[in-house]
């Protein structure tokens, strides 16, 4: 027996262990580092999710007092956000079968604990005319009002 | 010598097992347990939330209060004194008072079953004007005045209701009666031998009993309260209360609030 290839017989299954490792330690941190960043997008998508869906839960508004101008062209609705989050919303004003509204690109915002006073552009109101008005937040909910013109 | 061998490559064989192994339980601790932590604590928060908001929605329906508007002397036209009474067991607070289409802040808090003057209101009254009375708590309920719009007309003001408001308090029940009292009353009210309401039967229920008399215009009015008994001797009636009560308005409320309360085998007020 060759006394030199004797010495080198244990080399290989070090290179081969070592080599192994190497590949499972580089595949395995690369999986680790990939499911880290996963999980933190879904965990922090989730707490979002939950979050927004909180704060339409949370909020809480209701039309406190609706008043016209002389002419009857505008509405006054005042809307009192008695809840913990801001509200953003459109109000709605139907008058026989017609219907109007605020301005859909310009939404009212009403913040935490504040009354706030939409005005609504409507054909001229005349007393006695039932007005209906809904007041639609951007997170779905709503309050509704029926008012009579003095 | 080759039994050294096998032992030595089986020695090394669970190298890369092991790492696997720690690599797996690493990503388990160090990713998926915090992720599935944080989504527990977020749902956590949430429905901690949703019961504090359905708490505040119950207080919110179970929330009552009688505003009543009065101006401060029937000539007076430019002032308004509000009155307000706290009928459930939660403590009101008031965000505004709204006279007609001019809202007036205000920071009130009014006691589980008090009544409080919130005070005088500057209206600038006009004659033949209507003045309609809200005010709006921080739960976010709109109250109405009691008594509807009033009405200033020929420089003086007029209420579109005016009557008593007669409160009993609960009945005591079988085993804890001190007297022969039934659970039938009869009311009759009259003003200078005019008889508004004669012997108006109402039920006492044992919970408690309320009951609305209108009259035409302020002033004093005779009010007495008959009970129906039991024997001894025979079933009869009882006079059990009898006293001239003042409506005052507009110098007070056009609804007065009478609260009864039992001493021995009278009604007496409160």
């Amino acid at each position: 027996m060759n006394p030199r290839r004797h010495k080198r017989k244990g080399v290989s299954p070090v290179i081969a262990t070592v080599i192994l490792s190497a590949v499972v330690i580089t595949i395995g941190g690369a999986l680790w580092s990939y499911t880290q960043s996963a999980t933190t997008v879904i965990a922090n998508d989730y707490i979002d999710g939950v979050m927004e869906l909180m704060k339409m839960a949370l909020e809480r508004f209701t039309v406190e007092y609706v008043c016209n101008n002389s002419d009857g062209t505008v509405l006054h609705v005042w809307i009192y956000n008695y809840g913990d989050v801001n509200v953003t919303a459109d109000v709605y004003a139907f008058v026989g079968n017609q219907t109007y509204s605020t301005d859909f690109n310009d939404p009212y915002s009403i913040p935490s604990g504040v009354l706030g006073c939409a005005n609504v552009t409507v054909s001229t109101l005349n007393n006695g005319d039932e007005v209906a008005i809904k007041v639609h937040s951007r997170r779905q909910n709503n309050a509704y009002h029926t008012y009579v013109v003095p | 010598m080759r039994i050294i061998r096998m032992l030595s490559r089986k020695r090394r064989r669970g190298t890369v097992s092991i790492l696997g192994t720690i690599i797996f339980i690493g990503i388990l601790f160090s990713s998926v347990i915090p992720m599935y932590l944080v989504m527990r604590q977020a749902d956590t928060i949430y429905e901690s939330k949703m019961l504090e908001v359905k708490r505040l929605d119950d207080e919110r329906d179970r929330e009552e209060i009688e505003l009543y508007a009065y101006p401060a002397s029937i000539t007076e036209p430019d002032w308004l004194n509000l009155t307000v009474n706290n009928v459930c067991e939660l403590e009101v607070k008031l965000e505004r008072v709204w006279i007609n289409n001019e809202s007036y802040p205000l920071s009130a808090t009014i006691e589980s079953m008090r009544s409080v003057d919130i005070g005088s209101f500057n209206i600038e009254g006009e004659n033949g004007s209507s003045y309609v009375v809200k005010t709006v708590s921080s739960r976010g309920n709109v109250y109405e005045s009691e008594t509807g719009a009033l009405f200033y007309n020929g420089g003086e003001w007029e209420s579109e209701t005016l009557g008593f408001n007669l409160i009993f308090p609960s009945r005591p029940g079988r085993g804890n009666r001190q007297n022969n009292w039934l659970n039938e009353l009869r009311v009759t009210i009259e003003q200078g031998g005019e008889i508004i309401y004669n012997n108006a039967t109402m039920h006492w229920a044992i919970s408690a009993s309320e009951e609305f008399f209108e009259v035409g215009s302020p002033g004093g009015y005779r009010v007495v309260v008959f009970i129906w008994c039991k024997p001894p001797p025979y079933q009869h009636w009882e006079k059990i209360f009898d006293q001239t009560l003042t409506i005052e308005w507009p110098d007070g409320p056009a609804i007065v609030e009478i609260n009864f309360e039992i001493d021995g085998n009278q009604l007496v007020l409160q």
